[in-house]
């Protein structure tokens, strides 16, 4: 029975709606809700934990299925009690399906009452990293098992902090495009622009730190499936690093030298010229959320694959 | 800052590509007992599966078939207390002499299956 696909496809989804909602409440926790987002925000980050819960769900159900051949192992109660109390991977994994419930939980309880940003990111920052128990880090020991581990959980972090960013990013840059304040967007971009940077420099370390471990060196690169995986993953990072480069190094310099004019010296010819930066910066910004994506995909593809051969 | 994160990178990937050598993750049959392709004078008691990594035996699935593809009856497999790579198979009875293909599905410690099969004989 060939799962390949369908394991990819959960573990994309698990991942991608962990790393936006960690991404987005600390995005919240840092600079603030996102002006005219809050709300909206609000409703996503439900969404999220419900995808995340219903991916963890389904990810589980698909690795019995894979290990045991058999779709009645489904219900079997013995095949679960051997998988989710007898394996060290089970057990992770079901503390994590207690801590995605608790989530929803949590995220559908504040409905309508003000975000605990703080809460929403520690609880997903928790169950990014636990994700190294149940993979590849997982499953070396002593020193070599603990560098992995934590390299994981650097490289998730530092993902779900840029990646889940762009969403209240785009938020706050809708607001902006529509009349909204320009000089908090200006702040909103500079805070994200600086973590960011220090995100790209901890995913560059602790990928390269992954890569060292799972792989025997740069001939595997070319060689396995694994290796051409992470090849594809490598060349998408470099496009979403030239991308943030850009908005950093032109579009924000340039709103920020054209919006600090003052209010009395922002005349019709500089208005256009702010909106054509404010328009650049979303279309960038939607560009990264494409490419992250993709990233995010390639990511899942690798957890299914052998590092070597 | 660009240019230096950049040369950073490359010295680091550099650096630990080259001395990569001890890699963890996916586990690969080591040996086994009987060894794949063995002939046997004395019938075994029992199989044994010897993993470069940890495996997971609760999860994991070992049965013996004869040459006519009949299975042997066997206890369940189970790792061995001491040594958590290694995966045991005991047999209920004797071998009788002739060939036999052991049939193996286990899940590493990543949660990733890897499965195969090998033969051996015992001796009249």
């Amino acid at each position: 029975m060939e799962l390949f696909w369908p394991l990819v496809t959960v573990r994309w989804l698990h991942l991608w709606s962990l790393l936006a909602l960690f991404g987005a409440a600390l995005f919240a926790v840092y600079g603030g809700p996102p002006p005219g987002g809050a709300e909206a925000l609000g409703k996503i980050k439900v969404w999220l934990a419900a995808i995340a819960l219903a991916s963890g769900v389904g990810w589980v159900m698909l690795m019995l299925v894979d290990m045991a051949e058999e779709v009645t192992s489904l219900l079997s109660a013995s095949s679960w009690r051997a998988f989710l109390l007898a394996t060290g991977f089970g057990r992770v994994w079901l503390l994590r399906l207690v801590a995605l419930g608790a989530l929803l939980l949590w995220a559908g309880s504040r409905s309508g009452k003000p975000n605990r940003w703080h809460a929403d990111a520690a609880l997903s920052a928790a169950l990014l990293v636990s994700l190294a128990w149940v993979g590849h880090a997982g499953a070396g020991e002593g020193a070599n098992a603990f560098a992995g581990m934590f390299a994981y959980g650097c490289h998730v972090l530092a993902a779900g902090a840029w990646l889940g960013g762009l969403l209240p990013l785009s938020f706050a840059l809708a607001n902006a495009r529509a009349g909204g304040d320009r000089e908090r967007l200006c702040i909103s971009l500079e805070r994200f622009s600086r973590l960011g940077q220090a995100a790209v420099a901890l995913i560059l370390a602790s990928g390269i730190v992954s890569a060292g471990l799972n792989m025997h060196g740069f001939a595997d690169l070319g060689r396995t499936p694994y290796g051409r995986v992470l090849l594809g993953k490598i060349a998408l990072f470099a496009v979403l690093i030239a991308i943030a480069a850009a908005n950093r190094w032109i579009f924000l310099r340039r709103l920020r030298r054209q919006a600090g004019h003052g209010q009395a010296r922002i005349l019709a010819q500089n208005r256009a010229q702010i909106w054509a930066q404010i328009w650049a910066l979303s279309r960038t910004v939607a560009a990264e959320h494409v490419i992250g994506l993709g990233i995010v995909a390639l990511a899942a593809a690798l957890s299914s694959l052998a590092p070597v051969d | 800052m660009i240019r230096q994160c950049g040369r950073a990178g490359a010295l680091l990937a550099f650096v630990v590509l080259s001395f990569a050598g001890s890699v963890q993750a996916h586990t690969h049959l080591k040996k086994s007992s009987p060894a794949a392709g063995a002939t046997l004078a004395n019938a075994p008691t029992e199989i044994r599966l010897q993993f470069h990594e940890a495996i997971e035996a609760s999860v994991s699935h070992v049965s013996v078939e004869t040459n006519a593809g009949q299975a042997v009856a066997t206890g369940a497999a189970a790792s061995d207390p001491s040594d958590k790579t290694a995966l045991v198979l005991r047999l209920a009875e004797p071998l009788k002499p002739g060939a036999y293909k052991v049939n193996w599905r286990v899940i590493s410690a990543d949660t990733h299956k890897i499965k195969g099969s090998f033969t051996f004989q015992v001796r009249p």
